[in-house]
């Protein structure tokens, strides 16, 4: 599995969302910044315009930090998602 | 028998559900997963004798209070991270380059100061653990810049390339530069914020030989499911009781809640049961005044004698 770049883990907040890349990959929305916190993992053809909308999903509140990781193509970030949920979340 | 539970499991996969059927009630009962089933240490707590007022219970506390504080650090440390960046970055540009560079200088303090704080609870961590004898937490590898100190990350997929703030690549091959440290997991940190004092309630009823189920939900009445702390039942005599408990402050929305379920699910008894004391008045004096609630309150310091005498008194005929 290729990751061509990952944001490293960075506050929820819509400056750094600004700076997130617009290409298919995955994203993780943590309640802190440790692997047991991870609440969400997608996977998104545009990673910047599915953060900007779940930034604005007040039923996510408690979501404090995110990061993101480009792939080749969005089939990769599917299963890229689908092995980290079952590997962090299930 | 006035009561006869049957255990359906057959046809869930995630839940075992149970309904208890008695001469007047049928109740279906659909347990949540809690971290005490798999915690060997959680159980060990729990089955402590009058852990309420044990010593033991303030030291779990401890590792509680300092754990919570990692996590902060933890999180500081990547705020502290991102000023740091923005200024390495030339951002903002109201600062001259020698306010700029002495600021750099005491964030990069900072990241260091926080880095050896979480350190040195980790240790202490580890050291109250080797005191009591009781294992709750877990050891991690956290990942700090070799640098700057700044924390980056407990996984090896989340790592950027290189630091997010002063930009060095750390060579994470190399074991040297990977920081253990030991501190209770949000799960076990999330049980041991409420969800103990349930089993801990459960344990007590068990023992004045009542039959317990913790931590889900029942329909009631109407249809509509109650999120309840325990269910209890008398199989002699058919006596349901359903339970709050509750660790911090108790207001009236709780008395209301399980009033209302009381009702709804047509309970024999509600309990609320918490460590601290009650200090309403009119709160203390609707659950004394409504026929089947119970309060038991300023529970912090009782012995598990204390307590079941307490529940008994409310049980009595």
């Amino acid at each position: 599995m290729n990751i061509k770049q990952k944001s490293g883990i960075l506050s929820w907040t819509e400056d750094n969302i600004k700076n997130a890349s617009n290409e298919s990959g995955v994203f993780i929305l943590r309640t802190s910044p440790t692997t047991d916190s991870i609440k969400f993992i997608e996977a998104s053809q545009y990673l910047k315009d599915a953060l900007l909308i779940k930034i604005k999903d007040a039923s996510i509140s408690e979501i404090k930090f995110f990061d993101w990781y480009t792939t080749h193509t969005f089939d990769e970030a599917k299963k890229l998602a689908n092995d980290w949920t079952e590997k962090y979340i299930s | 028998m006035a009561i006869t539970i049957e255990q359906l499991d057959n046809e869930y996969v995630d839940q075992n559900i149970s309904i208890l059927v008695g001469k007047n009630f049928i109740l279906k009962f659909t347990p949540q997963k809690s971290s005490l089933d798999s915690s060997e240490s959680l159980q060990k707590l729990i089955k402590t004798p009058d852990l309420l007022s044990n010593d033991l219970n303030r030291k779990v506390r401890g590792l509680v209070g300092m754990s919570k504080q990692i996590i902060d650090l933890l999180s500081e440390s990547i705020k502290t991270r991102e000023f740091y960046s923005r200024l390495n970055n030339g951002n903002p540009e109201t600062l001259t380059p020698d306010e700029s560079e002495s600021l750099i200088k005491y964030l990069s303090n900072q990241l260091k100061e926080k880095k050896d704080e979480i350190i040195k609870k980790g240790n202490a961590i580890g050291k109250l653990e080797k005191e009591i004898e009781l294992y709750l937490a877990q050891d991690n590898n956290l990942y700090f810049c070799k640098s700057c100190n700044a924390y980056l990350g407990d996984s090896f997929e989340s790592l950027p390339s290189s630091c997010l703030s002063c930009g060095n690549e750390t060579d994470w091959s190399d074991a040297q530069n990977i920081t253990n440290v030991r501190f209770i997991d949000s799960k076990i940190l999330a049980y041991l914020d409420g969800l103990w004092f349930e089993d801990y309630i459960a344990k007590l009823l068990n023992k004045i030989d009542w039959k317990t189920w913790c931590h889900g939900s029942i329909m009631g009445s109407s249809g509509i499911d109650h999120q309840v702390d325990i269910l209890a039942i008398n199989s002699s005599d058919g006596r349901v009781i359903i339970c709050e408990c509750k660790t911090a402050k108790i207001e009236k929305k709780h008395a209301f809640d399980l009033s209302a379920q009381f009702y709804d699910i047509k309970s024999s008894y509600g309990f609320l049961f918490s460590l601290e004391a009650v200090s309403n008045v009119r709160l203390t004096q609707y659950m004394k005044g409504t026929a089947g609630l119970c309060l038991c309150d300023d529970l912090k310091a009782n012995t598990d004698e204390q307590i079941m005498v307490k529940i008994k008194n409310f049980l009595k005929v």
